[in-house]
């Protein structure tokens, strides 16, 4: 029963005071204001319907800008947008995961931009970490015992979820990462963010 | 009189929903239920266009389900389904844990219904300036793009760009117009960004201004509600409260102690229904 406790206290600390350490570097003006126009179309474009860009967007700012910016894309528009979708004890299991995406992109960005195959395989297991850890947060709802058991149940119930949500991930980064890749490196360029 | 101070809410609502996750007695779980019911119910009255929702009870109906397919401790069988036994405890525990589900998702409905936007930021403030400028920023975005969005939306529509022959077509002219929206909001974030340096922004360190002001009266609150709920809070870290469910359901007798922490989580409760209540 407790380690829905513990896993709750670390990741809200984890989150704190990853928000701490970023917030209180001297981060470029340009850069911030970057991060919150991506945060921003993010929160929007979840509005449309069938367009969940949220993990493509962080993959894509990971990329382009680097990897605190990416995680901060990730943390912020989830914790954002649950105002609009509905905030619950998911939301630091969902900020984790996806900030985990967008810090993860700026690592492997080198490898991202110079090779389609691999950037269509890691979105596809974007997906899949993001639908593996918030299992996690399923399974320490039901709480109880045998939660290996109860968690390797949901992630099979949650093989068709999982799907989905790698396959449209894919979708959406083939589609946005080359308008969103000329944007951002433009900016780059043109003003040096 | 107003509404008491956003900080002292949500740290009602921290503590309040923290105790209610990680304490699995019973008679503090129907306190939160009876509780979150009512305090959403007030905080909902206030705000005419949001109505109760019951969508937090679809969860709980599937944990109680859920439940007793996969634990199968439990002394009590109460029959066999196949070669597996469902057990007495196993059906009560799902029934508890669902409990303490939808009093958290509706304890969580009450934070998002008495926390606007300007009042989250400040909230995020203590934490860091920084980070709250930035949430007001996205805060001001969003529905600045939704207006652009539109603007540009009805400008593709005049130019007849939408064939509606066949969706994906229509799609494309929508990716259009996100695009579209993102070129002009990159350099618009330029502009802001230049005429914040030009003001010297981040030369000193950051102060940060909120129409909020902390009383006398959101002093006694927040002190009140730290000591109760701390007090509460330290009854489950020393056990008190244990309550166990498999094999056998073990409920500690209550004594003078335990009940002094169920009045106090009562107390708790009740300074939350007053905190959210609006005056006059």
């Amino acid at each position: 029963m407790n380690y829905k406790l513990l896993a709750l206290v670390l990741l809200v600390l984890l989150l704190t005071l990853y928000a701490l350490t970023i917030t209180s570097k001297r981060i470029r003006t340009g850069r911030m204001v970057v991060i919150v126009i991506m945060t921003a179309l993010s929160v929007v474009g979840r509005f449309i319907p069938f367009f969940k860009p949220i993990a493509a967007l962080s993959i894509i700012t990971g990329m382009y800008v680097n990897a605190g910016s990416g995680m901060m894309v990730g943390m912020l528009s989830v914790l954002i947008s649950n105002f609009y979708f509905g905030q619950g004890p998911w939301t630091p299991f969902q900020m984790l995961a996806f900030g985990l995406i967008g810090f993860l992109s700026g690592v492997l960005s080198k490898y991202l931009i110079n090779n389609k195959t691999f950037l269509i395989i890691y979105s596809l297991f974007c997906g899949v970490i993001y639908s593996l850890i918030l299992d996690v947060w399923t399974v320490l709802w039901l709480g109880g015992g045998n939660l290996l058991e109860k968690y390797l149940a949901t992630a099979v119930t949650a093989i068709p979820f999982t799907l989905v949500y790698a396959i449209s991930n894919v979708i959406y980064i083939l589609i946005l990462n080359k308008p969103f890749g000329e944007k951002l490196l433009r900016m780059k360029v043109k003003y040096g963010i | 009189m107003e509404r008491v101070n956003p900080r002292v809410n949500f740290i009602f609502f921290v503590l309040v929903s923290g105790i209610t996750m990680f304490s699995l007695n019973p008679v503090i779980l129907c306190m939160s239920l009876v509780f979150s019911f009512l305090i959403c119910a007030t905080v909902g009255m206030q705000l005419d266009e949001k109505k109760m929702r019951f969508w937090p009870f679809v969860p709980g109906i599937i944990v109680i389900l859920v439940n007793p397919v996969f634990s199968h401790n439990g002394s009590t069988v109460l029959l066999f389904i196949g070669d597996n036994p469902l057990t007495l405890e196993s059906v009560i525990y799902g029934v508890v844990s669902a409990t303490m589900l939808v009093s958290v998702l509706y304890f969580f409905i009450c934070l998002s219904y008495s926390m606007s936007d300007d009042k989250f930021m400040y909230v995020c403030g203590f934490l860091s300036p920084k980070l709250s400028l930035m949430l007001s920023m996205v805060f001001r975005l969003i529905p600045l793009m939704g207006r652009k969005m539109k603007e540009a939306d009805e400008a593709a529509r005049c130019m007849g760009m939408y064939k509606s022959e066949n969706i994906f077509s229509d799609i494309k002219v929508k990716l259009h117009v996100f695009s579209v929206i993102t070129t002009w909001s990159l350099e618009h974030g330029i502009t802001t960004a230049d005429s914040m340096d030009a003001r010297g922004y981040g030369r000193r360190r950051q102060s940060f201004y909120s129409v909020f002001k902390f009383t006398l009266r959101d002093k006694i609150y927040l002190l009140l509600i730290l000591v109760l709920g701390i007090y509460v809070i330290f009854g489950i870290a020393i056990h008190k409260l244990n309550v166990s469910y498999y094999p056998d359901i073990i409920i500690t007798k209550p004594d003078v102690y335990t009940l002094s922490l169920y009045v106090s989580f009562l107390v708790l409760l009740i300074s939350g229904v007053l905190l959210n209540k609006k005056g006059r």
